[in-house]
């Protein structure tokens, strides 16, 4: 198929031309019809084309894998004279299009037609004269319905800075010849346009990436990057079936139109505009994911999350897509933009209610946005959106600089490791690195956040980030979906609010308490779960069956004390709360079951916990591994009542939470005034463990603060929403009176209380500290090359103290650490039983001036350094200076020299070390076999021991050559497990200084040490595994079975 | 009343008492205070605590060249019953200005020797004889527990004998000091941790203020002794109070001075002694006694910033005869020194012997040097000063001593400072394996208040004779060493044993 080429013009217009030589001298154009399982519209489409009056025209029919194989013959019956070419696949309309470049030679332009349009018989010469009239790449004529030719579809398209298109007319709207000036648009939509041959062949087609749905508008924006004008010219008009949404629907098409919307902004912008509009893109698709979220509409959310997913794993094939594309730029991307049109087309649907009936096949974008829409629309959907928008703005200004600077790793902000793998090899190990090593239960959380790094694809950095950015918008959520049994939106959208502005989650950032951070996003899914579990109006929507509300919580729970081990009692103590609140209130039921589900969910959590749940219940357990070591810090009960644990709140506004919370317990009636009163006492009882877990005489960690108030902060918020419910519903019984003066107290109280958060938010990373100690610490993780293997022995209140410790005395805190800094792998601490205590042995001796030489008695331990750490940061944090008499001994021991006297860190070198795997001296092998340790050692200088087996070393491996008749010590509690082989050979393990290990090795070689994780510890683990998997099924299948709601419509009293 | 109002009673009482408790817990909570159980070691020397894992003690001045103005010599006391192993590392030094002193200094490195003190004895260990340097500074280490180590410096003018310090400090605190014509001071500092110390070394004189340029920003690297001659940065000063400041480190710091009798104000004699490390409220000096020919000069110190409020009190013996002497009120500026001349108070009667005690009545505390000066015609004769004690205990070990007739006497003063309890007061001595009752000197009654004088060369005659003082109830002993004849006069504290002490006081 090669029409000849025009002739050389002799005649000044075509009325001097006939019929012959017009066909002779008009530009040869092709029509290109992709069929694709036509309908009965095909025919009609053919005969339309074959209608047409322009000279020139050959039609080529390409049969895109019709699964019948009659499209050749109804082609013929039609238009004899058409080329069919038959695809063997599916691969997309772009795909098959695509094939004109590989057959057809000298067309001038291509006629691009889906298989439902039919060309009006003037159709293509119009677009012809319009394109050189224009001097157009593109030109796309007008479409109308194809049932109602006077209605229009499109007349071209825009565009937003994101690829969300825009039609240029209301579609829908009669055609009065109102849009038939020729005009430059930004997208000629795909089913008719006529492209200039050459601009395609440059253009290489259409992007083959995108299948279906947005190829249209990815050509058209390249053409225009390539300098080619896109024309509207009205003055040629297709009808259009628009098949692909009425009459054979497209398979997830949202999530295509996601996705290649994306692609092509990803293609299109060049290095410049990709780094302005891309972020603004993301943010778009989290707030519309966020708000089909709250609607219910998990699919949607997900496509448009899918939609990103899907581009970064094509990553590559756009970057090839770009190159491609800069290669033949011609316009600048603003040139491009001034097309499109401004603002965000997305943000602008959210925020418009739908206008008129069904109009999904107007626009893909469009509908998808009316989707969204129409799952808000039971409710006053602005405001919602409103104040989700305002909130979100909060978040994000407030933690602007959390998202795009530095995290620094600070109190339990600490780096992960660059890989997953570092932290399941931590699970699967039956060696415990922590202290001095132990063979203990690694904790299920390096397993969680190993799964979670994985479901990052590795990013590790990114995921600590999202873990405490994320948690953010995850208690936000969980609020609003607290109060979802109220039916009453402005009620939720007060909790959500109330819990929103309580500086819990601030002050826990501020303070690196990432413990309580987590909490608090988990508290209000933990307290809806408790609270459904009493079943009483407004909480009885779903309700679960005893057995599938244990699994249920259970499982939660269990998360959440993966990271926060006394959560399980924070659980607990909100269950009681929410049971005697009931009991006060005269509507006991419920109380019972509430609190048995708890149990029964705390019991699952500590079976899912196996084998680390034997760390806490084993002989040997200790407390610190449970909830920590008690801080010196004081929080009064006046800050607890205002929830003021950091830089964030406090002030006389903080009581104005408690002001709103009290509403609905003096005006409210019903199940409003029972449900405040469950509240009240769930807070109450929150206060009242926070206050007792602060004094000296309970002597105990519990934990980071914001973990036992979080659940008070979800009652008072909840009774916030109870108060707006009681406004509504209850008021109007009361005469006037002081109720109505209390409620407007209230609502002002409300407004108030926002204001610290909102003030907070304008620091931007809510007075988290901008670095850490890492970087001046750094040289403890750089000596380990030349230096050899060591320990860190870390001091200091257990709040400021980058990692978990053991109690040393009131307020301090001891630890240690393998590589230096801490990294997330040391926030499980374990129990000190057995070889770890030697440590705090050591600290005391020296702090009761029982010896000068406390670096002596720290070296069989591989210590090297000792870091007093007295603030979690170096900027904006307050002191927790250790004991003074603490601080005084380490400076008066003979062997310590302090190598760093910061304000809040100070490092002291052991002059006397000895790495963790050593060559002892002739005069200390002997002396390692003796004991009690502090005598033999007091006594024995190691000072100079040369590092071994420090090549290729990992925790549990370590690798190296060795010398004859060479000793090796091994600085780590005594095992049978760890092993060394010399050249093959086993070499005797003894114990020695009575707590670590030491190999006789008689002759030398290239030795491998390394612990042997006993088989049963994988058995364990399989159980674990199994255990959760039982679990997650069991809470799937709970989650998708059809359970008893009830869908009450509560009678407020007014429009809710 | 309505139901439901009966029960919104009932929750709003309810969380009023709740948040009520809370509140008045709150309230009543005291914060605990994490008790420092090794302060009060930290304000004098003390033995080492009876379990400790190893314990050091460190003699900062003296010279080991056998021939020296300051010959010093480590006394090792041990009263257990097991005899223990001492490592004593000499650190030699010398005078900025001896050129020749410094180059053969140079050339040294520390030397240990180890040393074993029997059970209930002591050693001598000359620091000559580990390595003669011009100047050097001990460190005695040990692994065993209820050790004392003094040091004795022998001098042409006679010699002296005061506790080795047990902690080194940041801080050191000399009130007198005199660089007269005839007088020679030298301050010892020894630092004995790996790492550098850095030093401001200041006076308060009779003159005003001395910051000598050379003594700010003072280096001195870990596990050096340097000597600083006070002669030569504040010369012809007829009193001058020093404060030893420590930008960084911690260090030991001794004084050395010496008089050759040209001077009628300042009798022949020369003595080594530690300085104060720590200001304190109260200040005990149990031996006292005025004459003719006899002088006795408190010297307050302030270290502060702040004026110190404080009172000089005279406790003298059987007061329902000798009567009672009105305190003596002071005012000490910050940074600065008042002295009291008691010799020359009319309300201190002279030939009666007295207790004093230095109490801080308001403002910062102080630290407190009693100066006892001995010539003709007094039967003792020579230079004797002493920093208070600021600790009170039921066990006092002393390691040095001799009570040998016609040669050497030797005096344990007690003086109890409870109100209404009477310490009964029994002296061992450790006499090269056995614990010597001393005969006579058991159960001695002193009562509150009042103070009691023993002679021991009344009891026992020996030359080598470390006395452990042991009583029912906390007392301030003090040793007084005097020469029979010519020069030599000593005075010092005991050294307490560890969890005996309390800080007076308090």
């Amino acid at each position: 198929m090669a029409p000849d080429a025009a002739p050389a013009r002799s005649k000044a217009a075509p009325g001097d031309y006939d019929e012959d030589e017009l066909g002779a001298i008009a530009p040869p154009v092709v029509a290109v019809v992709v069929a694709h399982e036509p309908g009965p519209w095909f025919e009609e489409c053919l005969a339309s084309i074959a209608a047409q009056d322009y000279p020139n025209l050959s039609t080529l029919v390409i049969d895109a894998a019709t699964s019948s194989s009659d499209v050749t013959a109804r082609v013929a019956r039609v238009q004899p004279s058409a080329y069919v070419r038959r695809l063997d696949e599916a691969a997309g309309f772009a795909a098959a299009a695509n094939e004109v470049l590989a057959i057809v030679e000298g067309a001038a332009f291509y006629a691009f037609c889906h298989d439902d349009v039919a060309l009006a018989p003037p159709a293509i010469r119009a677009m012809v004269e319009e394109a050189y009239r224009s001097n157009a790449g593109i030109v796309t004529p007008k479409v109308v319905e194809w049932d109602e030719p006077a209605r229009l579809l499109s007349v071209g398209d825009s565009a937003d800075k994101t690829g969300v298109r825009v039609p240029l007319i209301e579609p829908g709207e009669l055609d009065q010849e109102q849009h038939d000036a020729v005009r430059d648009v930004f997208c000629a939509p795909g089913g008719c346009m006529l492209v200039r041959a050459d601009l395609f062949a440059v253009l290489d087609g259409f992007d083959a990436g995108i299948d279906l749905l947005g190829e249209d508008l990815d050509l058209s924006w390249r053409a225009q990057v390539a300098g080619a004008r896109v024309i509207a010219a009205p003055s040629a008009v297709v009808r259009h079936v628009v098949a692909s949404v009425l009459h054979r629907p497209t398979p997830d098409r949202t999530q295509r139109i996601e996705r290649h919307r994306i692609r092509t902004m990803l293609s299109c912008y060049g290095r410049l505009h990709r780094w302005r509009v891309v972020p603004q893109a993301l943010a778009l698709s989290a707030l519309s994911a966020m708000v089909a979220l709250l609607s219910g509409h998990r699919a949607h959310a997900a496509d448009i999350v899918g939609g990103w997913r899907w581009n970064f794993a094509r990553r590559r094939e756009i970057a090839a897509n770009r190159r491609r594309l800069e290669a033949v730029r011609q316009l600048p991307d603003t040139e491009v933009r001034r097309l499109q049109v401004r603002g965000s087309a997305q943000l602008a649907r959210l925020l418009r209610p739908p206008v008129g009936g069904d109009d999904e096949m107007l626009s893909p974008v469009a509908s998808a946005g009316r989707e969204l829409f129409g799952s808000l629309r039971e409710g006053p959907v602005r405001d919602t959106v409103l104040v989700f928008a305002a909130l979100t703005l909060v978040l994000v200004v407030g933690s602007r600089q959390l998202l795009s600077g530095d995290l620094a790793p600070f109190g339990s902000f600490v780096r992960f490791p660059d890989r997953p793998w570092t932290l399941f090899s931590e699970w699967f190990s039956g060696w415990r690195s922590a202290g001095l090593g132990s063979e203990s239960p690694a904790p299920t959380g390096f397993a969680i956040l190993g799964i979670a790094g994985i479901v990052v694809l590795g990013a590790m950095s990114a995921l600590r980030r999202l873990l405490v950015v994320a948690l953010l918008p995850v208690g936000v959520v969980g609020a609003w979906r607290l109060a979802r049994g109220t039916e009453s939106t402005p009620a939720r959208l007060v909790v959500t609010v109330t819990y929103l502005a309580i500086p819990l989650p601030y002050d826990a950032i501020a303070r690196g308490r990432w413990g309580g951070l987590l909490v608090w996003a988990a508290a209000p899914w933990i307290v809806r779960l408790l609270a459904s579990c009493v079943g009483s109006t407004p909480f009885d929507d779903r309700r679960l069956p005893a057995r599938h509300a244990v699994a249920g919580l259970g499982l939660a729970v269990a998360l959440l004390a993966a990271f926060v081990p006394f959560t399980v009692v924070v659980v607990a103590v909100a269950a009681v709360g929410l049971a005697l609140g009931g009991i006060v209130a005269g509507e006991p039921r419920g109380s019972g079951r509430v609190v048995v589900i708890a149990a029964g969910a705390i019991v699952v959590a500590a079976v899912l916990q196996l084998p680390w749940t034997a760390d806490f219940l084993l002989p040997g357990s200790q407390w610190s591994a449970f909830g920590g070591v008690q801080s010196s810090a004081r929080v009064d009960i006046g800050a607890l009542l205002r929830f003021h644990t950091g830089p964030v709140g406090g002030g006389p506004l903080g009581w104005a939470f408690l002001v709103v919370a009290a509403l609905p317990l003096l005006i409210g009636r019903e199940w409003r005034f029972t449900w405040a009163a469950r509240a009240w006492a769930l807070a109450l009882s929150c206060w009242a463990l926070a206050w007792a877990g602060q004094q000296s005489w309970f002597g105990q960690g519990t934990g980071p603060i914001e973990a036992l108030l979080a659940p008070a902060a979800v009652a008072l918020s909840l009774s916030a929403g109870l108060g707006l419910l009681a406004f509504q519903a209850d008021l109007r019984e009361f005469r006037f009176g002081w109720r109505q003066v209390v409620s407007t107290i209230a609502a002002a109280a409300l407004v108030a209380g926002m204001l610290p958060t909102l003030y907070a938010s304008f620091d931007g990373r809510w007075h988290a500290p901008r670095s850490g100690f890492d970087g001046v610490l750094a040289f403890l993780h750089d000596e380990q090359a030349s230096a050899g293997p060591f320990r860190v022995v870390w001091l200091g209140d257990p709040d400021v103290l980058p990692l978990a410790g053991w109690r040393l005395e009131d307020g301090v805190a001891y630890a240690t650490s393998d590589d230096g800094f801490p990294s997330v792998e040391e926030q499980w601490a374990g129990s000190s039983d057995g070889a770890t205590s030697l440590v705090g042995d050591a600290l005391h001796l020296a702090q009761r001036r029982d010896t000068t030489r406390l670096g002596r008695l720290l070296a069989p331990m591989g210590v090297r350094y000792i870091v007093v750490q007295t603030a979690a940061a170096p900027e904006r944090e307050p002191s927790r200076p250790v004991p003074a008499e603490l601080e005084r001994e380490l400076g008066q021991q003979l062997d310590l020299q302090r190598v760093l006297a910061d304000p809040h860190v100070q490092v002291f070198r052991n002059v006397a070390w000895a790495p963790v795997r050593t060559a002892l001296s002739p005069k200390a092998a002997p002396a390692a076999r003796g004991g009690p340790f502090f005598d033999v050692v007091a006594g024995t200088d190691l000072t100079g021991s040369p590092p071994v087996l420090a090549g290729d070393a990992g925790r549990t491996t370590a690798r190296g050559p060795l010398a004859d008749n060479t000793t090796v010590y091994v600085a780590n509690a005594s095992s049978p497990h760890w092993q060394l082989t010399v050249d093959g050979r086993a070499a005797p393990r003894t114990k020695a200084f009575g707590w670590a290990n030491s190999f006789a090795v008689d002759r030398g070689g290239n030795a491998t040490l390394r612990f042997d994780t006993p088989i049963q510890r994988y058995g364990l683990l399989a159980v674990q595994v199994l255990l959760w998997v039982a679990a997650l099924v069991t809470w799937w299948r709970d989650h998708k079975r059809p359970v008893r709601r009830r869908r009450h419509r509560v009678a407020y009293g007014a429009p809710a | 009343m309505t139901s439901t109002n009966a029960r919104r009673i009932r929750v709003i009482l309810l969380a009023i008492v709740v948040i009520a408790v809370l509140v008045f817990g709150d309230r009543a909570r005291s914060t605990p205070r994490s008790v420092d159980v090794v302060s009060g070691r930290s304000l004098m020397p003390a033995a080492s605590p009876p379990d400790a894992v190893s314990s050091a003690f460190f003699c900062a001045g003296g010279t080991a060249s056998g021939s020296g103005g300051f010959e010093s010599t480590i006394v090792i006391a041990n009263p257990n019953a097991n005899s223990i192993t001492a490592t004593v590392t000499s650190y030699p030094a010398a005078l900025p200005s001896d050129q020749a002193g410094q180059a053969s200094v140079a050339s040294l490195a520390p030397v240990s020797k180890s040393v074993t003190v029997g059970a209930r004895s002591r050693a001598e260990v000359p620091l000559a004889q580990i390595q003669a340097s011009p100047f050097a500074a001990a460190l005695v280490e040990t692994n065993d527990g209820d050790i004392s180590v003094e040091h004795r410096t022998a001098t042409a003018v006679g010699s002296s004998s005061s506790p080795c310090a047990s902690a080194p400090s940041p801080t050191w605190y000399f009130p007198t000091g005199t660089t007269t014509r005839d007088a020679h001071e030298l301050l010892a500092v020894f630092n004995p941790f790996p790492v550098d110390a850095v030093l401001d070394i200041t006076f308060q004189t009779s003159d005003g203020f001395r910051a000598p340029t050379a003594l700010q920003a003072l280096p001195v690297p870990g596990g050096h002794v340097r000597i600083v001659d006070v002669n030569e940065q504040a010369p012809r000063i007829a009193q001058l109070a020093a404060f030893v400041v420590a930008r960084s480190g911690e260090v030991v710091v001794d004084r050395l001075q010496s008089f050759d009798g040209s001077d009628p104000a300042h009798p022949a004699g020369a003595v080594a002694m530690l300085g104060a490390p720590l200001p304190a409220t109260e200040w005990v000096f149990p031996e006292g006694a005025v004459n003719e020919g006899l002088t006795e000069t408190v010297t307050v110190q302030n270290p502060s910033d702040q004026p110190s409020s404080v009172q000089v009190e005279v406790i003298l013996d059987d007061p329902d005869t000798n009567g009672v002497v009105d305190p003596i009120p002071l005012t000490v500026q910050p940074a600065s020194y008042t002295q009291v001349a008691l010799h020359q108070e009319t309300r201190v009667p002279k030939g009666v012997g007295h207790t004093i005690v230095v109490r801080t009545t308001s403002g910062p505390p102080v630290v407190a040097e009693r100066v006892v000066t001995g010539a003709a015609p007094a039967p003792r004769h020579g230079y004797g000063p002493a920093i208070g004690s600021p600790l009170s205990s039921t066990s006092w070990l002393f390691a040095d001593g001799r009570a040998m007739a016609g040669t050497d006497a030797e005096f344990i003063v007690l003086f109890n400072p409870a109100r209404d309890v009477t310490a009964h007061v029994s002296l061992t001595a450790l006499a090269q394996g056995q614990a010597l009752a001393i005969d006579g000197l058991q159960q001695i009654e002193v009562r509150p208040g009042a103070r009691v004088a023993l002679d021991l060369g009344q009891h026992v005659n020996r030359a080598d004779l470390p006395v452990l003082v042991n009583s029912d109830a906390p007392v301030v002993a003090e040793r007084g060493l005097y020469a029979a004849s010519g020069p030599g006069l000593s005075l010092a504290a005991g050294m307490p044993l560890a969890g005996h002490a309390s800080v007076l006081g308090r």
